[in-house]
């Protein structure tokens, strides 16, 4: 199968099924805490108290509530925090997917590529009332909102883009080597240090600013708060921003091309 | 390839038409091979052929029953038929949508039995108005009281293949398929069962029962496949395949092991020998 055939394969799955994926992921969400009382509820409850504890540590006890480029540290982390959680939830949730699913999978025909494109959208809803919390912080502070606060769901967009491609290539690869499960959880821990989520790096520090420069998450993070507290444009973004694109696409495509090439050996595998 | 609901097939009758069908289990002993035989296509390892060559034709409304001792690869061709597998080789065309229903019931345990009713039912792609519609009747099918609370980890095995039937059978496919799932419930059940599987067939819909024992299948079957390591061994009426496939399997297992492995029925010389009923 060539490499646009399995693109277009993928969309065309996801598209075509995209009530069942729909319902799907509201039915993880509403499992994911069964069992416990306040259930569905601990979705927003487990970012909440993130946010608590990050601020707590580092607003009270370490910075001692400065600002960052006139924006509350407070405030300025809980975006980060937020958009941490869904890029990083999305996926380390979605490498093992396909493992998860493959009662299912063993049992009935199913669209595949579905598995880990659910555990995207699962995080997608719980990040879009997360979003409803940090406007709600923005306007409890009373932090002015940027001039360009149009460009969030053009970052949303191109967050959601990059975790589906990174989740189709990931949720295969681990099929094929499940160590890549570990491996990714270590990873993501220090890519969560190197990325601006608690902290922007100095600008004289030539070494961290290219490492901003080609880390897609930087690119993402700084989106969401150019967004909502600064004005800067895309044009301003434009060389991180093509070269995000690049990552995000590349991913998108191995993941598309992976996933066609596995799929039918994955049943026999699993 | 594996084509689905095809609206222009040469006879309009039949829904299943296997054509050397053959299957592969390709057997990795280290990473490198696993590697290799799941990137490339032209890849020499070592494989297992559970389906050698298995070519038949299913028609609309038919009730079939698939026999084999164990490891003959009976489970393998119902998943093909299913779709959850590819043939290696050959192509299967199937028309309309299949159910598999198998003795390990395919639930998941630490949900409750009315959770499972629901996860199911969406896994197949129903709204949450068809779900509630088709829950009650579901439910009053397995009829296993206030069980269907609790998680099903905590059923019996009659109560977990009740509930697994139920589940199965209400989903409403063209094809039926039941791997050795009604061979734990007991008789007022079972009869239930085949009542409905009666209603079943006599809307037009075909099923496949697998199974090792023919008990079932003498009575409600209008044909029999027998399939032995893999190759068909013969397809004909009860009548023609039970009493030679009882046969074979008693000789069986007073065999060494070794003529185990080897052996490969022949259909008219087993007829022969213990006769058509």
């Amino acid at each position: 199968m060539g490499i646009l055939e399995s693109i277009a394969t993928v969309m065309v799955e996801l598209w075509e099924n995209r009530r069942r994926l729909f319902r799907l992921s509201v039915y993880d969400l509403k499992n994911q805490h069964g069992g416990t009382v306040l259930g569905f509820l601990w979705n927003f409850l487990n970012p909440a108290f993130q946010v608590l504890v990050y601020w707590f540590v580092f607003a009270i006890g370490l910075r001692q509530g400065g600002d960052v480029d006139g924006v509350s540290y407070v405030v300025w982390l809980t975006a980060g925090i937020v958009c941490w959680t869904y890029t990083n939830g999305a996926m380390v949730g979605s490498d093992m997917s396909i493992i998860g699913f493959a009662d299912v999978l063993k049992r009935m025909r199913f669209p595949i590529a579905i598995v880990p494109a659910k555990v995207v959208v699962s995080n997608f809803i719980t990040h879009i009332v997360s979003m409803a919390v940090v406007f709600l912080v923005i306007f409890i502070t009373g932090t002015p909102i940027g001039t360009n606060v149009w460009l969030l769901p053009y970052y949303i967009f191109a967050n959601t883009f990059f975790v589906l491609g990174y989740s189709l290539l990931a949720s295969s690869i681990t099929v094929l080597f499940r160590d890549f499960h570990n491996i990714s959880n270590t990873v993501f821990r220090f890519l969560f240090f190197i990325s601006p989520v608690m902290w922007m790096p100095p600008e004289d520090d030539q070494l961290l600013c290219t490492i901003m420069k080609f880390n897609p998450f930087a690119y993402i993070l700084n989106g969401y708060r150019d967004a909502l507290f600064y004005d800067w444009s895309l044009a301003d973004n434009l060389e991180t921003g093509l070269i995000f694109w690049a990552i995000a696409i590349a991913f998108f495509i191995a993941g598309c091309v992976l996933h066609m090439r596995l799929r039918n050996k994955f049943i026999d595998t699993l | 390839m594996i084509s689905k609901n095809n609206k222009t097939p040469s006879n309009s009758d039949n829904v299943i038409i296997c054509k050397n069908v053959t299957k592969d289990y390709p057997l990795y002993s280290t990473f490198g091979q696993k590697l290799k035989g799941l990137l490339s296509n032209k890849s020499k390892i070592a494989s297992f052929r559970a389906l050698d060559d298995i070519s038949l034709t299913l028609k609309k409304g038919e009730c079939v029953g698939l026999i084999g001792l164990n490891g003959s690869g009976k489970s393998t061709l119902a998943s093909i038929i299913t779709g959850i597998t590819t043939p290696s080789s050959g192509s299967v065309r199937v028309k309309g949508e299949v159910s598999m229903l198998c003795a390990a019931s395919g639930m998941r345990t630490q949900l409750s039995g009315i959770d499972n009713i629901r996860f199911k039912c969406l896994t197949m792609g129903y709204t949450d108005k068809q779900i509630k519609g088709m829950e009650k009747e579901i439910i009053e099918f397995a009829d296993i009281g206030m069980h269907i609370h609790q998680p099903v980890k905590t059923y019996s095995s009659g109560m977990r293949s009740r509930l697994g039937f139920a589940i199965a059978i209400h989903i409403d496919p063209d094809i039926l398929i039941i791997d050795e799932a009604l061979a734990v419930g007991d008789s007022s059940f079972t009869d239930k069962c085949l009542k409905k599987i009666d209603e079943f067939k006599a809307s037009g819909k075909t099923i496949i029962f697998v199974s090792h024992g023919v008990t079932a299948m003498t009575t409600f079957c209008d044909r029999i496949i027998w399939i032995n390591r893999g190759k068909l061994v013969g397809i004909g009426t009860p009548a023609e395949i039970v009493n030679p496939y009882c046969g074979f399997a008693r000789e069986y297992a007073t065999m060494s092991n070794e003529q185990q492995k080897k052996i490969m029925p022949d259909l008219k010389e087993y007829q022969k020998k213990y006769g058509i009923t």
